[in-house]
């Protein structure tokens, strides 16, 4: 007996989400059409002695009856019509004259009612009897299967409709609000941008051109001699302005690269070539600042596809950020591998990707950067340290650009750090597919 | 989660076929629905498809009965792979008992598998629910495509997890019933050891997959 069940037996549906939701039967089929439906079976039964036909739904409520018979005065039947119904009792059962065949009715995976046939019994003929019965009762059911089939898939839809677009209504709030926040963001830095943009015009560049060159003029002692000390200034004033230029140099790259007038020239290149073009231009900061330059790389690794000059510009860019953040006597170290061109995913399960792209991989021994802040870096005008008694110059434009350019080549950049050990800069470069002859 | 009815004897259990974008989802489900088609109750049910992709979700309901006449209903989800689904994906994942993963085994592909799992665990994890909480089993399909990863990767990865793994060509219905039968194996026993069904019905899980292998059986595939 299933009779012992406690409250604590029945699993509760919880939420239910639309796919696992029983539809009750008023949302599958209106009464007035499956009434309409079933009508005619009765009439057409006539001879086959079917005087009623109904649909019950799964609580065993008269949802639809059509003909007459027992079947209006269905409330007062023995129980076994209603052990029927609960499932209980038998499919195929009679009661005084009458015959009845009670079928459940599906939709989707679920029950949700019953079918329920009656036929008098005087009135069947011999031979056939239960049996057509039956087998009547299982051609009606397979009727009104279908059209709860169909009603079930029109509800079904409707309710995925309306919880994905509740889910979406909730996502988008979320959305905006995010937007609305970023937004206001966006408005600063692009403020930011705009009045950085509006010092550095041309007229900024004019004057610029003129320090640097009557400094020089002073420092090699064009204008008569100078005492050391002298030099020593106008040398400063030289260096100084120089780098000016630069930054304004950046800056004006900058809205170039974003305005979309950039042009990349590929070519199949070897990397170790770029790298030693970087270090050669790094050399003086670097034993200025007493950072070791060290490269690592495979005399096997293949060429990649890049323009050469901009490649360049980004392992200078990284190198020297490395050198500006890094310690006295520490480390700045180039390394390349054959990788997947997009940065390592979260989850690795299936396996690692192929490896179709170089990953080039610039490690300082510096200061570190908070894992907070690793996002962020590559924005414009992000500084880690903003505070206007920073230790490090610059314009935040560097790595903006270094990620720009490594975008344009179909690569991605990001990078990896410990406070106090060191940043590892990541990018990938496209290989080139043949190998290009050596020119020496 | 398993929605057990002790008034009706009834117990139904929700299984979902999760995976990438045209990883072969819903072939699984059409594929056993061919083989099953003899079987009452199992009309495969496909919602609102365009360009043959899924947008909501494919459903085949599966009933039987066990033993002392307890009665087992399956029902077989498949979600909309696309990424941009995810809202639908959410909901049909809601109270899955077993997830069957179908992943594309060509190496091109890694990267969608990764992504869609990492959606897989991130969805659970919005249900409060995590991979020790439900039957997982795994399906490398599209065996017979050129570029996919060979038959030693596939058995090292399989060492990765404890989850079971299995290899298909779902559109020649190959490995497609062992799948389910392994996703059904997993869920059953999961759903034993929570709720003890061979002591409290008397359904045991033997008889349960002995039931099973007879969906297969007489279903017009020799």
């Amino acid at each position: 007996m299933s009779g012992g069940r406690t409250p604590a037996e029945l699993e509760p549906p919880a939420e239910l989400g639309a796919p696992d939701r029983r539809p009750p039967l008023e949302r599958l089929v209106r009464r007035d059409d499956l009434a309409r439906t079933l009508a005619p079976f009765v009439e057409l039964g006539e001879g086959e002695a079917v005087d009623g036909l109904a649909v019950f739904d799964r609580d065993g409520l008269r949802y639809v009856q059509v003909g007459g018979g027992p079947m209006q005065r269905w409330e007062q039947l023995p129980p076994e019509a209603l052990d029927a119904l609960r499932r209980v009792g038998a499919r195929d059962f009679r009661i005084g004259e009458h015959l009845f065949a009670i079928r459940p009715c599906f939709a989707g995976a679920d029950r949700v009612g019953s079918f329920l046939i009656s036929s008098a019994r005087e009135r069947v003929s011999a031979g056939s009897g239960e049996g057509s019965l039956a087998a009547l009762a299982d051609a009606l059911t397979g009727v009104v299967g279908a059209v709860l089939q169909a009603g079930f898939a029109t509800w079904v839809t409707s309710e995925m409709h309306l919880a994905a677009s509740e889910s979406n209504y909730r996502a988008l709030q979320q959305r905006n609000a995010e937007l609305e926040r970023a937004v206001a963001h966006l408005r600063e830095v692009d403020q930011l941008k705009s009045n950085f943009l509006a010092t550095v015009s041309h007229e900024l560049r004019t004057p610029l051109t003129s320090i640097i060159g009557f400094s020089e003029m002073l420092a090699k002692g064009i204008a008569g001699p100078l005492n050391e000390e002298q030099t020593e200034y106008a040398k400063t004033i030289l260096d100084r302005g120089e780098e000016l230029l630069r930054l304004i140099t950046q800056i004006l790259e900058m809205s170039k690269m974003e305005l979309g007038t950039m042009r990349l020239q590929l070519e199949p290149n070897a990397l170790a070539d770029v790298v030693g073009r970087a270090f050669s231009a790094a050399t003086i900061p670097a034993e200025r600042a007493r950072v070791h330059l060290i490269h690592e790389l495979d005399s096997e690794l293949p060429n990649v596809l890049i323009d050469s000059d901009k490649v360049q510009q980004v392992l200078v860019n990284l190198i020297s950020n490395a050198i500006k953040f890094n310690h006295a006597a520490g480390e700045v170290i180039v390394r390349a591998e054959l990788a997947p061109m997009r940065r390592p995913f979260e989850e690795d399960f299936f396996g690692e990707e192929a490896a179709d792209a170089l990953r080039v991989s610039v490690s300082d021994t510096g200061i570190g950067i908070p894992s907070d802040q690793l996002g962020r870096i590559f924005d414009a005008f992000y500084q880690v340290d903003s505070s206007s008694t920073r230790e490090h110059g610059g314009a935040g434009l560097g790595l903006s650009i270094v990620r720009k350019l490594i975008e344009a080549h179909g690569g991605e950049v990001w990078a990896e750090s410990i406070i106090g050990v060191g940043t590892t800069f990541h990018f990938t470069l496209p290989i080139a597919e043949q190998p290009i002859p050596k020119i020496a | 989660m398993v929605y057990i009815d002790i008034q009706h004897r009834e117990v139904t259990l929700k299984l979902v076929y999760y995976g990438p974008a045209l990883s072969g989802k819903t072939t699984n489900l059409q594929q056993l629905h061919q083989r099953m088609v003899n079987h009452a109750g199992s009309e495969l049910v496909s919602l609102d498809t365009r360009d043959d992709r899924t947008l909501f979700f494919d459903l085949l309901p599966l009933e039987f009965e066990t033993q002392g006449g307890f009665k087992i209903r399956l029902k077989l989800f498949t979600v909309p792979g696309q990424v941009i689904h995810n809202a639908t994906r959410k909901i049909v994942l809601q109270g899955a008992d077993g997830v069957a993963f179908i992943a594309d085994s060509r190496v091109g592909q890694t990267r969608s598998n990764n992504e869609s799992f990492a959606d897989l665990k991130h969805n659970l994890r919005e249900h409060g629910l995590s991979f020790s909480d439900i039957a997982l089993v795994i399906q490398f399909n599209k065996r017979d495509l050129p570029g996919i990863r060979s038959d030693a990767e596939v058995k090292k990865i399989a060492t990765k997890g404890k989850e079971p793994v299995f290899t298909a060509v779902a559109i020649d219905g190959h490995g497609v019933a062992e799948t389910f039968m392994g996703l059904a194996a997993l869920s059953w026993a999961k759903l034993e050891a929570k709720f003890n069904f061979s002591e409290r019905f008397g359904v045991t899980h033997a008889d349960f997959m002995s039931r099973i292998g007879e969906l297969f059986e007489g279903g017009g595939a020799a």
